[in-house]
């Protein structure tokens, strides 16, 4: 008897998967990761070379929902004041200080990385997976979705498979991994820290590897405030400059 | 000499059976033998210039560049820009290339709609399809400089695809694993034919050697697979190198073989048996797959020089058979007792002179390793060495032990037909002509001499890489194809180190740039200076780096990451990189262009930054000169060591003086025909010398020993030098004859390196025998004179 109940609800938990199909979990992960209205943060972000020589920078950032965001750098000296506007509909406007002038900057250049990081302008787009992506397989694996990725015809990219690792518990993924045309995978994110902040899940700490140049990029999220009432006028090309 | 004769001979049968094993114990490893073309690896690991190049190589990705040209009617049409993107990313994924450069990703920084690009030239994903944005895309595209004759031919029907092959790493592995479970990892990891794997357990690194050529070979076949309908060119030092090794070794196995059927030729005419024939390439062939087997065993690979071992043995080391048949035939002739006792006989006579003549032989080559800065001239020396010394040991065991169950066989009859034989017949009008004209001799040698050495005045060092191909050869036609159209296709660098983004730094790049650009054999430069420039342009200030530091890391900003950026700075940007096209292979143009740009550099050595020039003509400049400084060092010695030694072995320093006398006239005669008939000193004629030694010094040995021996059995002076011309002048104008006309066969090679060649060995050879059978017999019977 006792062992029919176990075959049950093991019956039960099987199903209870199977109901969750690919395109689900898809879109409870970008909900999961998308759900702040608002957010600011500071970012530290370590770039280290493959002989493992490092660099630092640092930036803050304010984003609202998932399309409209500002970059502005802090540090290193150097690249002081740099500013990118990320708008909707592919727009991206880049501020470069020392000519006091704003550029609009093609939106074409998403697959190269982005200021010298492992991650690339692709991959720094705060534009939801399922837009980009299709789900097109789901297993389960212990306490984790194993999620594969088809680009979508229409979205231009160097990638041809992505295979995410995400929490049952969270939906947000723990892992990343990139495949190129010749299906092998070259790079690779793992977030490494996830929290709970207020309300929403947040990986405070990550790192992208690229395995073909054998370099990395450390991302750590040094401060996070979340739903301060940003308004739009934030995220406009005389913002960008004013700064 | 007697009791190792009588020893041959009684254990025969365990001689012939521990040949046969340990031919075949080596034969088993030769298929193991691998070929190593790539020149750079030549030099020690630890020549400045060559490790300023695998610096250049491990900063940007690789060194070593394959340039593929693409031609069709149009480039700018759907059709062929589809193919340049099938080419560009079957490249791109290819194992082994690091990176690609076609139109298709190259980057461009332009604005356009006031929209600021910096993006590939042509998105991949959007190919213009209509004729109006085509023409407009040509348009643009050749309305830029660093485009139009770089890129793109002017006449937009051909562009040009460069590939960076991977460069050789060095990684550190988890040393809490095994060794071998972290070979079986990487393994895994670089499962493709061109890696090789090496793990030094002293420093617990694993070294992933990459042979760079065979990545070009495969590049080449795959793409050649994807049945393109345009003209695909296939050019770089990559190619030529792989062509240069192909054809080498098609002509040794082709052109081998018509040698060694002339070689038997000339041998049975001589010896008018076959067993006479077979023995000494036989002895000879033993002795080379020994030499090759073992090669393998202990891991070396062929070079470009090593693989000249084979065809040197050949004509060094048939002699030793030669000889010791000679000598048997020669005793059974005069003497009728058994094959067994005719075999002692004859070699408690040839053992010796044979083996002093290997250890001199032997000396020359080993001399090679320590007059030698190149690694490879250094296995040469050993191995062709080591090769003698097998030849040696096969002609006194193996070869005895054979012709003592198969002996050669003679009638009465050919005994006295041998005796007014053409060649006996030569060689006695030789002998009376040497004496009866012995002054006249001597004076002519003399005169020859002199005359050669005043030739060496015109011995040239140039060394042309194009000039080793026939004219229409594919190779050459496709170099001069790329040098025309798109300026060339090898690379000279200038490496700076300091902090790049400083725009000091820029500035001075800039000017070397410039500088660069009046050199006549420099097609174009490029470095992170021309994309500055370009995006101050975009930026609205003109064409010219920014006037502020700020501007320059602003722009900075948005380079950092592009793939172009990877192969023009690296490490952190505290190194960049000048790169000048060059359109020469001319080995004396390259050393001036080299020693131009060092003096210019010389100015700004004050400026605390610091920077070296590397690329194919330093390094083409450095191999050159060490081959050749290296070589006339380690003749000079080997000719004094060899002194020495004949001197010793003849109890006689007059006739160790006289031995020489036959190899100083054949070098005389080597350098100095090179320099009337104008063949530049290179790679494989300089073995040439090597070779005259060998031969030079052992016919000398055997005629001289021979000149005692007869002496010492009784005979006068005089007839002493009658038999030592008619019965030693016999083997060796035998071996004279069969080597210059085996080796003349390379007159109809494909290479021009390898028909000189054949053509020098010919000369010394011809002037070896010729210079021992008369200006030493006339030296020698001067003596007698002289002692009477």
């Amino acid at each position: 008897m006792k062992a029919l109940v176990v075959l049950f609800l093991v019956n039960l938990t099987a199903l209870f998967a199977f109901g969750q199909n690919a395109t689900e979990v898809l879109k409870k992960m970008d909900e999961t990761i998308y759900a702040p209205k608002d957010q600011t943060i500071s970012i530290k972000m370590t770039i280290y070379d493959k002989n493992g020589k490092s660099s630092v920078r640092e930036a803050n950032t304010l984003q609202k929902g998932y399309d409209k965001r500002i970059f502005r750098f802090t540090s290193p000296a150097s690249q002081a004041g740099i500013g990118i506007l990320s708008l909707p509909n592919d727009v991206m406007y880049l501020y470069m200080p020392a000519y006091e002038k704003e550029r609009r900057i093609a939106s074409s250049a998403k697959n190269q990385n982005f200021a010298g990081s492992d991650f690339s302008y692709d991959d720094m787009e705060s534009k939801s997976y399922a837009e980009k992506y299709d789900a097109i397989s789901l297993k389960n694996e212990g306490n984790d979705y194993i999620l594969e990725l088809k680009p979508k015809p229409t979205h231009q990219t160097d990638y041809t498979k992505l295979i995410i690792t995400l929490g049952k518990d969270n939906y947000y993924p723990k892992k990343v991994q990139y495949f190129d045309k010749s299906n092998k995978q070259i790079k690779e994110l793992n977030n490494q820290k996830i929290e709970k902040k207020g309300n929403y899940w947040v990986a405070t700490l990550f790192e992208m590897k690229d395995l073909r140049k054998g370099t990395r990029t450390v991302m750590e999220f040094t401060s996070v405030k979340y739903d301060s009432g940003l308004s739009d006028d934030e995220f406009t090309v005389r913002k960008l400059v004013q700064k | 000499m007697k009791k190792l004769a009588e020893w041959i001979v009684r254990f025969r049968n365990v001689v012939l059976l521990a040949t046969l094993v340990i031919t075949l114990f080596f034969a088993w490893f030769i298929p193991r033998l691998k070929v190593n073309p790539d020149v750079i690896s030549y030099l020690p690991k630890d020549d400045e210039v060559a490790m300023r190049f695998d610096s250049i190589g491990s900063s940007y990705q690789g060194n070593t560049i394959a340039v593929i040209g693409y031609q069709s009617d149009n480039i700018f049409t759907e059709k062929s820009l589809n193919e340049i993107k099938a080419i560009t990313d079957t490249l791109r994924y290819f194992p082994g290339v690091s990176s690609v450069n076609s139109i298709i990703n190259v980057i461009d920084i332009r604005q356009e709609d006031s929209v600021l690009q910096v993006v590939p030239l042509i998105d991949e994903f959007n190919i213009p399809t209509t004729t109006e944005r085509l023409d407009s895309l040509k348009n643009y595209v050749l309305s830029k400089d660093i485009y139009k004759g770089m890129l793109i031919s002017e006449d937009a029907r051909s562009t040009i695809i460069t590939v960076r092959i991977q460069p050789d790493l060095k990684i550190k592995p988890d040393t809490t694993i095994s060794k071998d479970s972290i070979l079986a990892f990487y393994q895994k990891q670089f499962p493709e034919p061109f890696y090789q794997l090496k793990y030094d357990s002293k420093t617990d690194t694993l070294d992933v050697l990459v042979n760079k050529t065979n990545i070009a070979s495969a590049l080449r076949n795959k793409l050649l697979s994807l049945n393109l309908q345009s003209n695909l060119y296939f050019g770089g030092l990559p190619y030529i190198i792989s062509d240069i090794g192909s054809i080498i070794s098609h002509d040794i196995i082709i052109l081998g073989i018509i040698a060694f059927i002339i070689i038997l030729v000339v041998l049975y005419v001589s010896f008018k048996s076959w067993r006479g024939v077979l023995m000494p390439v036989l002895a000879v062939g033993i002795a080379i797959v020994w030499v090759l087997g073992l090669m393998a065993l202990l891991g070396f690979e062929i070079t470009m020089i090593t693989n000249a071992t084979p065809v040197v043995l050949l004509a060094t080391g048939s002699a030793y058979t030669i000889h010791v048949i000679n000598r048997i035939m020669e005793v059974s002739f005069s003497e009728n007792t058994d094959v067994k006792n005719v075999i002692i006989k004859a070699l408690s006579y040839v053992a010796l002179p044979v083996f002093f003549a290997a250890v001199t032989t032997m000396i020359g080559f080993v001399s090679f390793v320590f007059g030698s800065y190149l690694v490879m001239i250094a296995h040469f020396g050993i191995f062709t060495a080591l090769g003698v010394l097998l030849s040696f040991i096969i002609s006194i065991t193996f070869v005895p032990a054979f012709l003592s169950y198969f002996p050669i066989k003679h009638k009465a009859a050919k005994v006295e037909k041998r005796k007014n034989s053409p060649l006996n017949v030569f060689l006695t009008k030789v002998f009376e002509f040497g004496v009866n004209y012995k002054k006249s001799m001597v004076v002519f040698w003399t005169i020859v001499i002199l005359f050669m050495i005043s030739g060496i005045n015109y011995l040239e060092r140039r060394v042309d890489l194009m000039d080793y191909f026939k004219e229409n050869y594919p190779v050459k036609k496709t170099e001069y194809f790329l040098r025309q159209t798109f300026g060339g296709t090898s690379y000279l660098y200038i490496n700076f180190k300091g902090d790049i983004q400083q725009l000091n730094t820029l500035q001075l790049m800039d000017t070397v740039q410039q500088f660069l650009k009046t050199i006549p054999s420099v097609t174009h430069t490029l470095s992170v200076v021309d994309i500055i420039k370009e995006m101050n342009h975009v930026m609205g200030e003109g064409k010219h780096l920014p006037n502020t530091q700020e501007k320059v890391y602003n722009l900075w900003f948005l380079l950092e990451g592009q793939e172009v950026m990877s192969q023009l700075v690296a490490n952190g940007n505290t190194e960049g990189l000048v790169q000048a096209t060059i359109n020469t292979s001319d080995s004396k143009v390259m050393s001036e262009m080299v020693n131009r740009v060092e003096n210019f550099m010389l100015q700004y050595q004050k400026s605390g930054l610091r920077f070296y020039q590397s690329g194919f003509p330093s390094i083409y400049k450095r191999l050159d000169e060490s081959l050749i400084s290296s070589q006339f060092y380690s003749l000079l010695m080997a000719i004094i060591l060899v002194y020495f030694i004949v001197s010793f072995i003849l109890r006689s320093l007059r006739n160790g003086l006289l031995a020489i006398v036959p190899i100083i006239a054949t070098v005389a005669v080597l350098f100095g025909t090179m320099g009337w008939v104008h063949i530049p000193l290179d790679v494989a004629t300089v073995l040439v010398a090597s070779v005259s030694m060998g031969i030079g010094i052992d016919y000398a040995i055997h005629l001289i020993n021979h000149v005692t021996y007869e002496m010492r059995s009784g005979l006068s002076y005089s007839e002493s030098i009658r038999n030592a011309v008619t019965i030693s002048g016999r083997a060796i104008l035998i071996n004279v004859l069969s080597v210059t006309l085996g080796f003349l066969v390379m007159l109809f090679s494909d290479l021009v390196p390898l028909q000189r060649f054949g053509f020098l060995i010919a000369v010394t050879m011809i002037t070896s025998g010729l210079s021992t059978l008369t200006l030493l017999v006339a030296l020698l019977s001067i003596k007698n004179h002289k002692s009477k």
